[in-house]
């Protein structure tokens, strides 16, 4: 079964190349030309938040918004029938389409770091890298747990594109991601909570500080996304 | 051992209260191309789902090769293009017909010889650097043909794999299926084109959620022949006479005429409405 996932995952990276313009676009220019338009405006403390943020973005992006969407497109062209009929699992093609996203949203997250520290907006110490490259990997797991479960969960492909541009976009601007928790009211609390963008948000801001709070956090993303996949396997990912 | 590819025996499904399937046996034998035949709805997807594991049975068993097709090994011995299927867009033909070998665990080497030789075969070898999404409707199915074959299956399962083909497509994609049935594979196809199924098939399956008729086409066309069509050339009139009265009634023409058996069109649309 090795051999039949590897192959699986090397193709999912074959079919990027059809889009690579877009890809590196949105892996490369999109981060920067973010971190660089908002230079100007974001100063002080704020800029980790705003770094952190748009590393969450990123993540959010790749995962919540694009895993569901590959999924359901691949279902509503046949294509899970394909794989089951050609003897493979379903749950070995969820990761073979999950893996090639969760490098992505790594990738592209390291790369915001880079231009915000080339830009001299922040520092990050060698042992804060360590944790954030934790704390990207439990994030970008986390929120392809989140599509995976829209995925088997919402099998009409119109509901399932409008479900998952939402929360993309939701979990990345209506969650304490580009703004403390601690400003977020008491009552709005648990809403927040039930957020996964909550959990990578406070882990990735910490890291960058070299905060080992991130770890408490890096273990609460870890849950939710068990939680997430807990649900999707009971569920199932059905053609 | 058996001599069956595929073997059905008193499958049932339904969905919710929906009846898909009532109690359907057949069977295609080695070597063999059977044809399942009915209209929308009548359950031939949803058999067709369960002959690669998509779906279980609720009542009855499915067998192919012997085996529970929910063995995954047995997957491995079968080709199948489900309907509505399409190939990688975003992949290149040679990319989608290489990774159907890999995913199915053929070693890369021996994976690019073989897909190499089927795109070969389909006549798609000037098209295999061409991303999918750019090449016809007809190009795709044969994409996805040569996806099911690359790994050489014992068993092909096509679900309406020329819908949606023009007239030529269509002859050229009846090409390919006599070329693989003259390799000795057990072929089920379901199509609602007549002319295909006459045009292909050993045997044939009516249904509509059960199984109405089978028999070889020319068998179903003698079973079910109540008339025959007298087309009067002269007056250019067609007369619908029952077979007992065909000598009496074109003795008595005068001029030419052409006696024709009901096709295997007719004789189904006949079936159906007695269902």
């Amino acid at each position: 079964m090795l051999r039949e996932l590897t192959s699986l995952i090397e193709m999912s990276f074959r079919q990027m190349k059809a889009y690579l313009a877009v890809n590196l676009f949105f892996a490369i220019v999109f981060p920067v030309a973010m971190i660089f338009g908002f230079s100007y405006i974001v100063r002080g403390p704020a800029v980790y938040y705003f770094v952190s943020g748009v590393i969450v973005l990123q993540v959010s992006l790749s995962n919540i918004l694009s895993v569901p969407q590959n999924i359901g497109w691949d279902r509503e062209n046949g294509r899970l029938s394909l794989i089951i009929s050609m003897g493979v699992p379903l749950w070995a093609y969820a990761i073979a389409m999950t893996l090639p996203n969760n490098l992505y949203a790594m990738g592209s997250g390291l790369l915001v770091l880079g231009v915000a520290v080339a830009m001299g907006y922040l520092s990050v110490s060698p042992g804060g890298l360590a944790m954030l490259i934790l704390a990207l990997l439990v994030s970008s797991i986390q929120g392809s747990m989140v599509g995976l479960l829209m995925a088997a969960r919402i099998r009409n492909w119109r509901l399932l594109q409008q479900v998952s541009q939402i929360a993309g976009f939701g979990f990345s601007f209506f969650a304490p991601v580009y703004f403390p928790l601690s400003v977020v009211p008491r009552y709005l609390l648990p809403l927040a909570m039930l957020e996964p963008t909550t959990y990578a948000a406070q882990a990735i801001r910490l890291s960058l500080l070299g905060d080992p709070a991130s770890f408490v956090w890096d273990l609460g993303t870890v849950v939710y996304g068990a939680v997430m996949a807990a649900l999707a396997s009971k569920w199932g990912l059905k053609a | 051992m058996s001599p069956n590819a595929i073997e059905v025996v008193g499958l049932s499904k339904s969905y919710g209260k929906v009846v898909a399937l009532e109690d359907v046996s057949l069977e295609v034998r080695k070597g063999e191309l059977v044809s399942l035949l009915g209209p929308n709805g009548a359950g031939k997807t949803t058999l067709v789902r369960h002959l690669y594991c998509e779906l279980r049975p609720e009542k009855g068993f499915v067998r192919v090769l012997g085996v529970d097709p929910c063995d995954r090994e047995v997957r491995l011995r079968m080709g199948v293009t489900p309907q509505e299927a399409q190939p990688y867009g975003d992949l290149t033909v040679f990319d989608n017909v290489y990774y159907a070998a890999r995913v199915r665990g053929v070693p890369r080497d021996k994976a690019r010889e073989m897909a190499l030789e089927t795109i070969r075969r389909l006549g798609l070898w000037e098209h295999r650097d061409r991303y999918v999404m750019d090449l016809s409707g007809g190009l795709r199915r044969r994409t996805l043909v040569a996806m099911a074959v690359v790994h050489s299956p014992e068993v092909l399962v096509l679900d309406e794999p020329t819908t949606g083909l023009d007239p030529m497509g269509r002859r050229e994609f009846w090409d390919v299926l006599r070329q693989l049935k003259g390799e000795g594979r057990a072929i089920l196809l379901t199509t609602h084109y007549m002319e295909e199924a006459e045009a292909l098939s050993d045997r044939v399956y009516f249904i509509n959620r059960k199984v109405l008729a089978e028999g070889t086409p020319a068998e179903l066309r003698k079973r079910f022949a109540f008339y025959y069509e007298v087309i009067d050339l002269e007056e250019g009139k067609v007369y619908k006479v029952r077979e007992d009265e065909v000598k009496e009634f074109v003795a008595k023409l005068r001029g030419k005429f052409e006696v024709r058996a009901p096709s295997l069109e007719e004789v189904y649309l006949e079936v159906m409405k007695g269902a």
